[in-house]
């Protein structure tokens, strides 16, 4: 490995890699941690590597900060591990782009995919669901908001953040920064949790949510 | 506390003198001891949790009120020997820590510690210390713990524990000891188990302030030792009793972005939730 190769780990943290990271990494950063400049050519190779909703990848990357191979964590077989990566290795420098299917993804640095749809990825936990409804809710994201809520809910809320004049939504956005998380619990098979929310009346909402198809879904808000 | 501060005091000011005329000492095996019968004044702290990826510090009530358990105590210096050698060594040579001194003084910061670690993938369990310098008046072990605390309904685990013991070889007194969990961007890990429910929820986060420590640091910075070797190397040393992964020279992403122009290599990159090298992961 140290021959052959330029050996790095990166913090998916740091990257800001799903929603509740970067509102992590915000609060630290403002806490004073220094953090390394993500607009880097290697950052950016790293992040374009990424797969949705994989928990860590090893990627291989060119003295060009072209991809040259991917290997999901959660894709290494339960046994001869250590062969399995080495022949990874190989294939990337061989050229064949393992673990790309031979098309190479484009980054979208605004608003990655793999962000978007982490919304209600199946295996996220109820916590991770919440976290995700407030980031989406403080900015106003109607879109994952509606992703977020069961078939029948969606029929029910009216969510009006779509259409509203960009001077408004400036103005609620920075209101709804201090949106907090008051209390969550698990009640049976549902997670309950309050929020809340500056400028709403009444101030305290309360969202409940039932995992549905492996996915938590919200299908009360009151 | 008032002892230990004087004798303190009075060693530092003979330590510049002494240590002049050691500078020539060839590096060789010393023998670290401590008198049983003094005591240590330790103090302890765990500041509130600041942030969490998904607000467990909030959620969590044992997390949110996760304080150490006895602000000041007294230990009897022999909880100390736990970190010493039981043979004479050279300066960079490694040995495992006793357990039992070692859960007495965490048991200052939690009541319920545990080493054996609840998620151990074959590298997590470990207690290693290094003796990292000497002169004929103070020895500085560097040491790593792997340590966890067991909460109501779960596990508080840090990334590691880490620090200092100096030792005073002429009075065998302790004459500063710090042990911390280091800053990162996250440094700690949690397992909450949910009600009635059998799998575990898990977060991570940041504590600005994990500590255990007894007099004061300036023990370190102003002595001139006779043989040492850096900070560092003493910490990757640890690291590498722990880690198989350490095997690999890993670098910063910054420095990666310098080496490729002169190196023209590829990149193995691993893009992670928690540090490679740690349990906060």
């Amino acid at each position: 490995m140290n021959e052959n190769f330029i050996n790095i780990w990166v913090s998916n943290v740091e990257l800001g890699r799903t929603p509740n990271k970067q509102d992590f990494i915000t609060l630290r950063r403002e806490y004073g941690f220094r953090l390394f400049d993500t607009a880097n050519p290697l950052a950016q190779a790293i992040m374009k590597g990424w797969k949705k909703n994989s928990p860590s990848d090893s990627l291989v990357i060119s003295s060009e900060f072209e991809l040259m191979g991917r290997q999901p964590v959660n894709e290494l077989p339960g046994a001869n591990k250590a062969q399995y990566y080495l022949t990874f290795l190989k294939e990337a420098l061989a050229g064949h782009l393992p673990g790309f299917g031979g098309e190479i993804p484009e980054l979208q640095p605004e608003k990655p995919e793999s962000e978007k749809v982490s919304s209600a990825p199946q295996g996220q936990s109820a916590e991770d669901a919440m976290n995700a409804f407030v980031k989406a809710f403080k900015n106003l994201d109607a879109e994952v908001m509606r992703s977020m809520l069961t078939g029948h809910a969606r029929e029910t809320f009216e969510i009006d953040a779509e259409n509203m004049p960009e001077d408004i939504r400036t103005q609620f956005s920075q209101i709804l920064r201090h949106m907090k998380v008051l209390n969550s619990q698990y009640v049976g098979d549902e997670f309950h949790f309050r929020l809340r929310v500056p400028g709403s009346t009444p101030p305290e909402v309360s969202v409940k949510m039932r995992k549905m198809e492996g996915v938590w879904l919200i299908y009360e808000v009151e | 506390m008032k002892t230990l501060m004087i004798g303190f005091l009075i060693l530092a000011m003979m330590s510049g003198p002494l240590n002049a005329a050691e500078n020539d000492t060839p590096n060789k095996k010393i023998t670290l001891n401590l008198d049983s019968r003094s005591e240590v004044s330790v103090k302890g702290f765990i500041a509130p949790i600041t942030d969490t990826m998904s607000n467990f510090h909030v959620t969590w009530e044992a997390l949110a009120n996760l304080r150490a358990a006895e602000p000041e105590k007294q230990h009897p210096a022999s909880v100390f020997r736990a970190f010493l050698p039981d043979k004479a060594v050279l300066v960079g040579e490694l040995w495992e820590i006793e357990e039992t001194g070692v859960l007495e003084l965490l048991r200052q910061l939690h009541p319920n510690p545990n080493l054996k670690m609840h998620i151990n993938a074959g590298d997590s369990y470990g207690l290693w210390a290094c003796l990292r310098a000497y002169n004929d008046t103070f020895a500085d072990i560097v040491f790593r713990i792997h340590a966890e605390f067991k909460l109501e309904n779960g596990w508080f685990t840090p990334s590691q524990f880490t620090g200092h013991l100096v030792i005073d070889r002429i009075q065998e007194r302790v004459a500063f000891f710090e042990m911390s969990v280091p800053e990162g961007v996250v440094n700690f890990d949690v397992n909450r188990r949910h009600k009635n429910a059998r799998s575990f929820g898990t977060d991570m986060g940041f504590c600005p302030q994990v500590e255990l420590h007894a007099g004061t640091p300036g023990v370190l910075r102003d002595t001139q030792f006779a043989e040492t070797i850096t900070q560092e190397a003493a910490e990757r040393a640890l690291a590498l009793r722990f880690y198989r992964s350490q095997q690999i020279n890993w670098v910063s992403l910054e420095e990666a972005l310098n080496m490729v122009q002169a190196q023209q290599k590829p990149i193995h990159a691993i893009s992670i939730d928690g540090p490679l090298a740690d349990e906060a992961c």
